[in-house]
């Protein structure tokens, strides 16, 4: 069963290749769609289609009869790194396309409704080239962290006011870095890859017709990375050396907790506003490398290597509001902010892994011609800086690093309702 | 004295359409026929009450519906015999009875305003008789 999990989640992910992202609340995206995305990733309250499924479960129950929705984003990151004494670098030309692909349906005149669909959660990545490694050679900082969820969905009408959701979450994560390569102690890792199971829970009641609320819970998804490979560069003497066997441990997607509420102050409009804590904390501390199994004798000491990576992320709250206006039956408007706090501490900033990014505008719209939707937003994370301010050490190369970072992305998403 | 009483409120109030019972729609046809409409909902229906808001309430199309048929409200959690006589398999669904109580058309899932005039046009003014709903619904 895990293989044939497996097998499925690896074609998908080939499929939509390269999903990797750079998400922008921590590691993860502000919203899955056009339409939550548009509005600023507030949608715990707000009725959704296909993509109550990366969202909250219980929205699924507003999709009446059968919905198929296929779309995603294309993000485009802009990044710089300055480090101590160097003059900046910015990164490789990016665009990331993040795929969405769904289906939801009502089951006859129940009250149960039904969906899956598979989707990019997020991830990061970087790709600086030319940037002095600590023996001021010229060197890059590389990294790939992408994360795709398949998700079955099912929510319940409990009352005509009250609906529970939930969705469990097979998920499948890959990671490659580079850490300056060419230079002594340099790290190639490719291939680590790791699947995971979680699940989240949703509610949404609709006070009256103005007033909704809603909340989700999401448990955390542990990732044992394995399956990786790693070329270590020992210098002048063992040259490189590669370990054919390569896992990465304590890296975990985080639990997380939303509330939202929805208010509709007239026929065409619709007001968005949701709160969420991501347990970062717990979940992203000292991630540690080990890599074994090397292709050639190596000294007594040197056939395991352990890596820490000193992270220790913060917890997260983010917060999110959007608008919405129904200009007429064909055109639909949308707007939103999102601020999600930074959740890397100044004294751990890793250029490697740098989620920074903390206030977003967003604005979008839909299109509807008879059973079609045709969504799209823009967003725009803007630009934060963040320097290293922790003392050098063997867990902390890069005190004395600045990063900034800012990123423009796409929503686009067609809804077909049959 | 008994058709007054089961009249249907104003056409065009600015309430939107003032629903019928289906017995009661039912005995108004046979005093003054007119196609009926049913609309199938059901509480937790969310498309449903969109429609309410957004379709149903408007002043000219609840006009027109109330001038021109007997527009018929109904919950499938509370009229499981209609549900069942119309076959009705997901809700939304509207169907447009003729002069003679036959199914002239049958509607699932949301429809917007424009989708339900021309519906209305469809079935009151006689075009079911000479083509198909979606020829028709696919003219300029």
């Amino acid at each position: 069963m895990r293989r044939m999990l497996g097998v499925v989640l690896t074609a998908l992910l080939v499929l939509s290749a390269p999903v990797w992202a750079w998400a922008t609340n921590g590691m993860n995206m502000i919203g899955t769609g056009a339409v939550s995305s548009g509005m600023g990733g507030a949608d715990v309250a707000v009725p959704a289609g296909c993509t109550a499924i990366a969202g909250n479960p219980a929205q699924l129950a507003t999709t009446c009869n059968r919905v198929v929705s296929v779309g995603g984003a294309f993000l485009n990151p802009q990044m710089e790194v300055t480090m101590p004494g160097q003059s900046g670098v910015d990164n490789e030309f990016q665009l990331f396309p993040l795929p969405f692909a769904g289906y939801a349906q009502r089951i006859g005149t129940s009250r149960w409704s039904v969906g899956v669909g598979i989707f990019a959660q997020g991830g990061m990545g970087v790709d600086f080239n030319n940037v002095k490694n600590f023996m001021g050679n010229d060197d890059s900082l590389y990294s790939q962290v992408a994360f795709m969820r398949l998700a079955p969905t099912v929510a319940y009408n409990v009352t005509d006011k009250l609906t529970l959701g939930l969705t469990a979450f097979a998920g499948y994560a890959t990671i490659d870095y580079d850490f300056f390569p060419r230079g002594v102690q340099g790290q190639h890792v490719t291939g680590l890859s790791s699947y995971t199971i979680a699940g989240r829970f949703g509610a949404n009641y609709q006070i009256n017709d103005q007033w909704a609320v809603g909340a989700t819970y999401t448990t955390e998804s542990s990732l044992d990375f394995d399956g990786g490979e790693m070329r270590f560069n020992f210098g002048p003497g063992l040259g490189q050396v590669t370990y054919r066997d390569v896992k990465m441990d304590d890296f975990t997607w985080p639990r997380q907790v939303e509330v939202g509420v929805s208010f509709k102050p007239g026929p065409k409009w619709l007001l968005a506003f949701d709160v969420s804590w991501v347990n970062w904390a717990a979940a992203i501390k000292t991630v540690t490398v080990t890599a074994s199994n090397p292709n050639v004798a190596v000294p007594a000491g040197y056939d395991t290597l352990t890596i820490p990576f000193v992270m220790d992320w913060k917890d997260q709250f983010v917060f999110a509001l959007g608008a919405q206006y129904e200009i007429n039956d064909m055109w639909t408007v949308r707007a939103g902010y999102n601020y999600g706090q930074n959740p890397v501490p100044d004294n751990t900033l890793n250029p490697l892994f740098p989620a920074i990014v903390e206030h977003h505008l967003t604005a979008g719209f839909t299109f509807t011609y008879q059973d079609w939707d045709f969504d799209f937003a823009l967003e725009h994370g803007f630009s934060n800086d963040q320097t290293n301010n922790g003392a050098p050490s063997s867990t902390n190369p890069f005190a004395g690093t600045e990063v900034s970072h800012y990123q423009d992305t796409v929503h686009i998403m067609v809804s077909y309702r049959f | 004295m008994a058709l007054l009483l089961l009249a249907p409120a104003p056409a065009g109030a600015e309430g939107g359409v003032a629903w019928l019972g289906y017995e009661q729609a039912a005995e108004l046809a046979r005093q003054a026929p007119r196609p009926i409409v049913l609309f199938f909902s059901a509480p937790w229906c969310y498309l449903c009450k969109k429609m309410q808001r957004q379709v149903f309430s408007d002043p000219e199309l609840a006009g027109r519906m109330q001038k021109q048929s007997y527009p018929v409200l109904v919950d499938v959690t509370q009229e499981p015999r209609l549900m069942e006589l119309y076959e009705i398999k997901q809700v939304p669904t509207t169907i447009f009875l003729d002069l003679n109580g036959n199914p002239a058309l049958r509607l699932t899932g949301y429809q917007n305003r424009a989708a339900m005039g021309r519906a209305l046009m469809f079935v009151t003014k006689g075009h079911h008789h000479r083509m198909s709903w979606e020829a028709f619904s696919s003219q300029p």
